[in-house]
């Protein structure tokens, strides 16, 4: 029943087809405890059949997964107890107050009774909602509404939260408070695999990311060792125009082009292999003026990865 | 008591808060008092034989309990996958049994609150009848609530097939009500009848009072019903559990009918072949389905499609009844035929399945079609040759003249055949390159 303790969430050939749509290809994928892991791709890519396959609302057609060492297939109580989903279209009970309906997922969840009301309160407050406990959720805006899923999403404090577009619906200053409130999740231990198409604002609080393609994870890290494994450089030389011939044979560079009067290029090794390039440059002869690492963002490596499989 | 209750059913005070809100119990509470206290007196003027207090308020108990908890209770798990709050559910600790119980006592509350409001003028009707005796009226008590619990169990089971996508079609909630419609009339009149219970029910040889019978059977039948519900409910949330309801089910009636005397043919065979079916086509196994039960051998047992375990009880059902009709008042050619049915059932069931394999666009639809001609073509030909005493080499006769074997071995050879085509075709599938 128990799997490696160390990772929030891991699938083992975790596969699931409709029909003839295979929509997650026999993935095996690994989130360690307390990361924040942007979950990206393309419409289609199978991040939604894959959050809802580690929440265990849907069967695996092969493969298996893990939720903080608990197999779903096995012990699904266990596992869903120590997870949070937030789906990317989810219903609430409209007829009830956010209180009222905190109240039946908080014993659900089997939170212990006497601290039941305090909770709810507490809750609230970190989503922002608690001038609205006894409304009837009917009268809530979109938004008012995604703050509230959310706040039964983490109403039982489970060590691992799966959210599907959280920030759909919420306007810019929900956005920060939800970035903010994630950032405590984190930071009290909590693990976060988080899909947005919202890139940018992935990147202010991930600290991994993961990228799907028709079903294929196609690339999975942390995004600092990223930087320290590659580097995108911009290099410009005096007098211009540059020259992609310039890099041409030295090893541990690649995807050479230019860019205005830049030459924009990917070299394997990170900061002490780019220090030694520009060594090298220097020595033979090339006239640098500038040579700069490029901030890659998610978006960029995203863009890259999936127009080089196009 | 009460708040352990609601701590495990956490379905029951969220009923409560969204639908007993204190205005509409007042309200309600004001209406019926209302209203009965006007029938009772009604009733004080009227002679009883023409103005039955208490006939009139059982059925204003079951309107409330039948009627309008079952209403309650059926769009209990359809609203919900509508709204989207199932999968909330599904996604808690909460196990099916805990969900399909609140669902079940939780739906119908209002429901509940009314029969309560309505109680203590049926004790009345009661005292003053000089009709009605007080153990009668507490039979149908009895009876009223045994009845309420098959309504709901099976108006919750039909609520937890519905997807999410598409409501349960009205043929389907049809078949699955279709039973309850017989047992819910006879438990109802029964229940408002004022004068002395008709003729008992003569049952595995005991006289068995009618309302005493139709209470046994209403709770057994509504505790399948919600057991079935439960384990529709564990599907959803990826329970293991062992495809046992339709063997159970196709078992118990037939022992069920046995109580009333000799399996007949239609009972006997017709029947548990006929639930068979409609469970096979309703299951909608398709490629994707074979292909997950065949690469998980874990799960081989608790996942195979429930027509195999249906057309094995069937088999095991049919070759008790032939192996003991010697010994049993069983029609020795009922037993056979039983036997010669199951060979074609399982003949049509491969074929659906092959079609289900072949075939991406409505295989049930073609497949019947074709099960169709399969009988039909065979029938006319001989029809048109006048040679009837050919029907059993292609048809589910038996032949007076020959031994129970010859008769099957026909229907054997094409089950036979079709399944070695299903077979193939299954291989073929697990071979497939993804």
């Amino acid at each position: 029943m128990l799997r490696r303790m160390s990772a929030a969430i891991a699938t083992r050939g975790l596969r699931r087809e409709f029909a003839e749509t295979v929509a997650v290809r026999d993935l095996d994928l690994e989130i360690e405890k307390g990361s924040i892991t942007a979950l990206v791709g393309p419409n289609g890519a199978g991040k939604t059949t894959l959050l809802r396959l580690i929440s265990g609302l849907l069967e695996p057609t092969s493969g298996s997964v893990a939720v903080e060492g608990f197999e779903m297939e096995k012990a699904p109580r266990e596992a869903r107890a120590r997870l949070g989903f937030l789906p990317d279209h989810f219903g609430i009970y409209e007829d009830l107050t956010p209180r009222q309906f905190l109240r039946y997922f908080a014993r659900a969840y089997r939170w212990p009774r006497l601290s039941v009301e305090s909770r709810i309160v507490e809750v609230l407050e970190d989503v922002g909602l608690s001038e609205k406990i006894d409304e009837p959720a009917e009268g809530l805006s979109r938004g008012m509404k995604q703050r509230l899923g959310l706040a039964r999403t983490i109403l039982h404090e489970p060590p691992l939260l799966l959210l599907d577009e959280p920030a759909s619906g919420l306007d810019p200053g929900s956005r920060q408070d939800l970035q903010n409130l994630l950032r405590r999740y984190a930071a009290r231990g909590g693990t976060i695999l988080v899909s947005s198409h919202i890139l940018a604002e992935l990147e202010e609080y991930c600290t991994h990311v993961a990228i799907l393609d028709r079903g294929r994870l196609v690339h999975h890290g942390s995004i600092a060792a990223a930087a320290t494994q590659r580097r995108r450089m911009s290099l410009r030389v005096h007098p211009g125009p540059v020259d992609a011939k310039l890099l041409e044979g030295r090893a541990g560079v690649s995807r050479a082009a230019v860019r205005g009067d830049a030459l924009e290029f990917e070299v394997d090794g990170g900061d002490e292999a780019a220090a030694a390039l520009l060594r090298a440059l220097v020595a033979a002869g090339v006239p640098v003026v500038s040579y700069a690492a490029i901030d890659e963002k998610i978006q960029d490596r995203y863009l890259a990865l999936v127009r080089s499989r196009d | 008591m009460i708040d352990d209750v609601c701590a495990a059913l956490p379905e029951i005070p969220r009923r409560a808060a969204a639908e007993c809100a204190r205005a509409r119990l007042v309200v309600s509470g004001a209406t019926v008092t209302v209203l009965s206290f006007c029938l009772y007196l009604l009733s004080t003027f009227a002679d009883e034989r023409t103005f039955n207090l208490f006939t009139i308020l059982w059925v204003l108990d079951a309107v409330v309990l039948v009627g309008l908890g079952s209403a309650r209770v059926m769009a209990s798990v359809s609203d919900e996958k509508r709204l989207g709050t199932w999968e909330l559910q599904l996604l808690t600790p909460l196990s099916s049994r805990e969900l399909a119980l609140g669902k079940l006592l939780g739906a119908p509350l209002f429901a509940v609150w009314l029969f309560v409001l309505l109680l203590p003028w049926n004790a009345m009707a009661v005292a003053r009848s000089d009709v009605v005796s007080a153990a009668r009226g507490l039979e149908s008590l009895v009876l009223l609530i045994a009845a309420t619990f098959l309504a709901w169990s099976v108006s919750l089971l039909v609520s937890a097939y519905t997807s999410s996508k598409q409501g349960v079609s009205d043929g389907v909630k049809i078949f699955m009500l279709a039973p309850l419609i017989p047992f819910a009339a006879s438990a109802i009149s029964l229940v408002i009848s004022p004068d002395d219970r008709a003729r008992a029910i003569r049952y595995l040889g005991v006289d068995t009072p009618p309302w005493l019978f139709l209470t046994v059977s209403s709770v057994i039948f509504g505790a399948w019903a919600l057991e079935s519900a439960r384990a529709r409910i564990a599907v959803d949330k990826l329970e293991p559990l062992l495809p046992w309801r339709l063997p159970a089910f196709i078992l118990f009636i037939e022992l069920y009918q046995c109580g009333f005397g000799p399996l007949g043919l239609a009972v006997g065979v017709i029947v548990p072949c006929a639930i068979l079916v409609a469970a096979a086509v309703g299951e909608q196994w398709g490629p994707s389905e074979w292909r997950r039960w065949l690469e998980r051998p874990k799960r081989f047992w608790s996942q195979a499609p429930c027509w195999i375990y249906g057309l094995a009880a069937c088999a095991a059902s049919a070759l008790v009844v032939f192996a003991l009709r010697a010994y049993s008042p069983i029609d020795g050619s009922t037993a056979a035929y039983s036997l010669l049915v199951l060979v074609f059932v399982a003949r049509d069931l491969f074929f659906l399945q092959w079609m289900r394999l072949r075939v991406r666009r409505n295989p049930e639809l073609l497949a019947f079609v074709y099960i169709g001609i399969a009988y039909a073509l065979p029938a006319l030909i001989i029809g048109v040759l006048h040679v009837p005493d050919a029907a059993w080499l292609a048809l589910p006769f038996l032949s007076k003249g020959r031994g129970v074997l010859v008769n099957i071995l026909p229907g054997a050879a094409q089950a036979i055949l079709v399944g070695a085509a299903l077979s193939r075709e299954v291989r073929l599938l697990s071979r497939a390159p993804r």
